[in-house]
């Protein structure tokens, strides 16, 4: 054995007896470094359950129940009672219950009621798992890799379908806009728009926590990909995502400046810099793939029959709620509904949805499901309230805060006008994730 | 309440979810087994079939669409034609009749919003003489869906066999304007047939409301069925102002651009034509009408292999032809798509949607004149039985 090893296990031997001493009786903290680390293993597991999804909700749901045992067992620490947000998305699970039980066609409703419950699994165990900032940034570079990836799948689609677009000799970008990225690949279930919009206030928070570490050299690295997810969004030539985008970007930088997370002056550059960015990306994305940006400043037909088919299809909706004003008609099932609705004078189209994500549950759970809903929302408005105006709340966890509270608001903007947000567990899921990190509690 | 901490609720949800997911695991395997009935019915292994529907009907006894699919198995070795009024079944097609028509009740018990299982169950009733509660069932299909044109031509078959002709009519007018390329199926061929009249008669009211409803707004919907419409009359200057219009419009319509290539052949302007089919196939590569006219433009081009190859696949995509009521249910239902015809009787579909077959085959037996079963395929179009024996052409 050489000198320097014998010396550097004499040093470690060293470094150990302290330890050893006190070791007969793990201190608590000891006790509470090894639930941390478990609870940081399953954290970082979540995302991961969360790509699981894609494939099978009933798998997820096993593995889910499994993951969530595990980090509550694993808390010792944990004894905060559960907050009002927790009642209000447990009582939506809940009300799955009597939601199924009275359902015209239940076994419609099946496949959401797994997807609520995937949902809300996942949102107890980021409740359970996630307390630290680090662990929150931790998740928040997790999904924007996930965006980020799924943002490479869209991109690489769209050019493959718009040169054989142009090949076949067509043109006009925006009437094709649907079969231009969707169908995804196979593997990639869940609405397209929904599923990417929702990792982009995660990639955005990472950026602004490292701005707001004052490490702007990582912020400018960590922006490229809220910049991908930004290109990719505008790409399909939806209008709805697009000002989903912009009341993501309006309701971030309104509320850092209310909060003041950021000075008022700095918010509005921020603010400014990331919708340039935008435009250059759309101008940029029109010269490559001549008729993006037309999407957004034209109005085209296939764009006037969208929103006329919409607004009578919302009217058939509303005709609908009427049946079951109180418990809904049961999920899944509007679209049965909505045949029998049609005028024969109408050139809309089969009708599978509402297309509107608060039809939707007004005409499947009823005027009760709809309250449930909305008190969700509101109390995690509350949260995210009560988190901005606490002075010893980090100024990181506001900026991550405003970057979730605006990411919700977005996704819901653009579930005005379309109904996929309870269709697969994967957008559910990441909803469901940001409501618990905006309940998560952190002080600085 | 103060006891109950997060982590306490989070472990009573976990085992409470645990022991949900096992309910959903069997739901799971129901739903494999339907994906298997699939693959069965496409190769036409009727007997595995009947058992992989059967286990999904036992894993989830509540799905009304698992019993549709049973009835649907039961059905497949009935006739296609109901037989002539008075007329009786066997006892074994009749046992076979009644065990699909429970599985229709029992679907429809659960779930009375399917038009799909209404449809059905009033052909199984109308094979078994109950006609009054068959012509209840095609009203209630027409009444769930009236925008699918096939419930108004089935109750529409169902009125002209019982004499009503007026409300007959009605059926066809509706059906012809919802999909005007029914003028392409040998439904309407033997119609116009039999009363030329009355089938001159059905275009032309189809035609002059689908004129009045495009005078009350600019619609390229509108526009491409009646340039369809115009393309039957032989307006065919008219019919490429509308297609043309709806296209410009509309470009991701494939029956669009069919409908305009059928105008720009018969003016003979092969190249734009060719364009035209192109551009149909494109958009949807399942439709057999513009492979068929690409093999027949090759054949004459005297490019034998193309054409041969264009002509296959056009005979191949029309055998495969899923009707609207596939996708509807897919986009209804979830989970797996459906890949398979759901309408009985079983010919249906094909003898109501344009039938390319027969031109295939003749184009095949005129390329290979000594290969027997292209020459005795050539009518495969004009031999499908009409579903009713009181429609057949005498």
């Amino acid at each position: 054995m050489s000198r320097r090893l014998a010396e550097r296990i004499e040093l470690q031997s060293k470094r150990l007896q302290p330890q050893q001493k006190a070791g007969a009786q793990p201190s608590p903290g000891h006790l509470h470094d090894k639930g941390s680390t478990a609870r940081s293993l399953i954290l970082a597991g979540l995302p991961v359950l969360a790509a699981v999804a894609y494939y099978s909700t009933a798998a997820v749901l096993i593995l889910l129940a499994g993951v969530l045992f595990l980090a509550a067992a694993f808390s010792p620490a944990a004894k905060a009672l559960p907050r009002p947000l927790d009642w209000g998305v447990l009582m939506v699970l809940l009300y799955e219950i009597p939601s199924l039980w009275l359902s015209r066609f239940p076994a419609n409703g099946v496949a959401s009621a797994r997807i609520v419950c995937a949902a809300v699994l996942f949102y107890f165990a980021f409740r359970v798992a996630s307390s630290m900032l680090e662990k929150m940034l931790l998740v928040s570079v997790l999904v924007g890799i996930g965006g980020l990836a799924l943002t490479w799948i869209a991109v690489t689609r769209f050019d493959g379908q718009f040169h054989a677009m142009q090949t076949a000799g067509f043109s006009n970008v925006v009437a094709f806009r649907a079969r231009l990225i969707v169908p995804g690949p196979r593997w990639v279930l869940g609405e397209w728009f929904t599923l990417v919009l929702s990792t982009l206030p995660f990639a955005f928070a990472v950026t602004v926590w490292c701005w707001l570490e004052r490490r702007r050299a990582f912020a400018a690295v960590a922006a490229v990909v809220p910049i991908f997810i930004i290109a990719a969004l505008l790409l399909p030539c939806s209008r709805a995502v697009f000002w989903s985008i912009v009341v993501f970007v309006v309701a971030a930088a309104g509320m850092s400046a209310a909060y003041r997370v950021f000075r008022g002056k700095t918010t509005v550059l921020l603010a400014t810099v990331v919708l340039a960015v935008a435009g250059a990306v759309l101008l940029t994305e029109n010269a490559i793939y001549p008729g993006v940006a037309g999407a957004y400043l034209l109005r085209q037909s296939s764009q006037v029959r969208s929103t006329e088919g919409r607004l009578t299809i919302w009217k058939r909706s509303a005709e609908i709620f009427k049946l079951a004003p109180v418990w809904g008609v049961g999920s899944g099932n509007t679209p049965l509904f909505l045949a029998s609705s049609a005028d024969q004078e109408e050139t809309t189209g089969f009708a599978s949805r509402t297309y509107s994500l608060p039809l939707q549950v007004l005409t499947e759970k009823g005027a009760i499901g709809a309250a449930l809903y909305l008190s969700v929302l509101i109390l995690a408005g509350w949260e995210a309230h009560r988190k901005l105006r606490n002075p010893k709340i980090s100024p990181q966890m506001k900026g991550l805060t405003c970057c979730l509270v605006a990411g919700v608001a977005a996704v819901l903007f653009r579930e005005l006008t379309y109904s996929s947000l309870l269709e697969h567990a994967a957008t559910a899921m990441l909803f469901t994730m940001s409501l618990a990190l905006l309940a998560a509690g952190e002080t600085a | 309440m103060k006891h109950l901490t997060l982590s306490r609720l989070a472990i009573v949800l976990a085992l409470a979810a645990g022991v949900a997911s096992l309910t959903f695991g069997d739901y799971d395997r129901a739903e494999a087994k339907l994906s298997t009935f699939y693959a069965q019915v496409e190769k036409a292994d009727f007997i595995d079939a009947r058992k992989s529907i059967g286990e999904a009907v036992r894993l989830w006894p509540s799905n009304g669409r698992y019993y549709s699919w049973r009835g649907y198995a039961a059905s497949q070795e009935l006739p296609s034609q109901c037989p002539a009024r008075g007329a009786s079944l066997d006892a074994k097609t009749l046992d076979e009749v009644r065990q699909a028509a429970a599985d229709y009740r029992r679907a429809l018990e659960l779930n009375g919003r399917d038009a799909v299982a209404h449809h059905n169950l009033a052909w199984l009733n109308h094979l078994l003489g109950k006609d009054q509660e068959a012509r209840r069932e095609w009203e209630q299909a027409v009444a769930i869906d009236p925008g699918t044109a096939i419930y108004h031509l089935s109750l529409g078959f169902f009125l002209e066999e019982t004499g009503d002709s007026d409300g007959a009519k009605r059926q066809y007018i509706a059906a012809v304007e919802l999909t005007p390329v029914i003028l392409d199926s040998p439904f309407f061929a033997r119609f116009r047939g039999r009363f030329p009249g009355w089938a001159e008669g059905v275009v032309q009211e189809a035609t002059a409301d689908t004129e009045g409803r495009l005078k009350a707004g600019d619609d390229p919907i509108l526009k491409a069925r009646l340039g369809k419409l115009c393309l039957y009359f032989g307006d065919l200057q008219r019919a490429r102002e509308l297609l043309e219009s709806a296209a410009k419009d509309l470009p991701n319509l494939p029956m669009v651009w069919f409908n305009l290539g059928e105008v720009r052949r018969l003016q003979e302007n092969r190249e734009e034509a060719w364009a035209c089919y192109q551009k149909a196939e494109f958009l949807d590569a399942s439709l057999a009408g513009p492979t068929l006219r690409m093999g027949e433009m090759y054949r004459q081009a005297g490019q034998p292999t193309p054409a041969v190859e264009c002509l296959r696949s056009a005979a191949q995509k029309w055998a495969h032809v899923k009707p609207v009521t596939a996708g509807h249910n897919t986009r209804l239902y979830g989970g797996v798509p459906q890949p398979i015809d759901d309408l009985l009787p079983t010919t249906l579909v094909w003898f109501t949607t344009g039938c390319q077959a027969s031109e295939a085959y003749t184009a095949l037996a005129r390329l290979f004149p000594d290969n027997k079963l292209y020459a005795s395929r050539s009518a495969t179009c004009e031999s499908l039985p009409a579903p009713h024996s009181g429609m057949r052409s005498e």
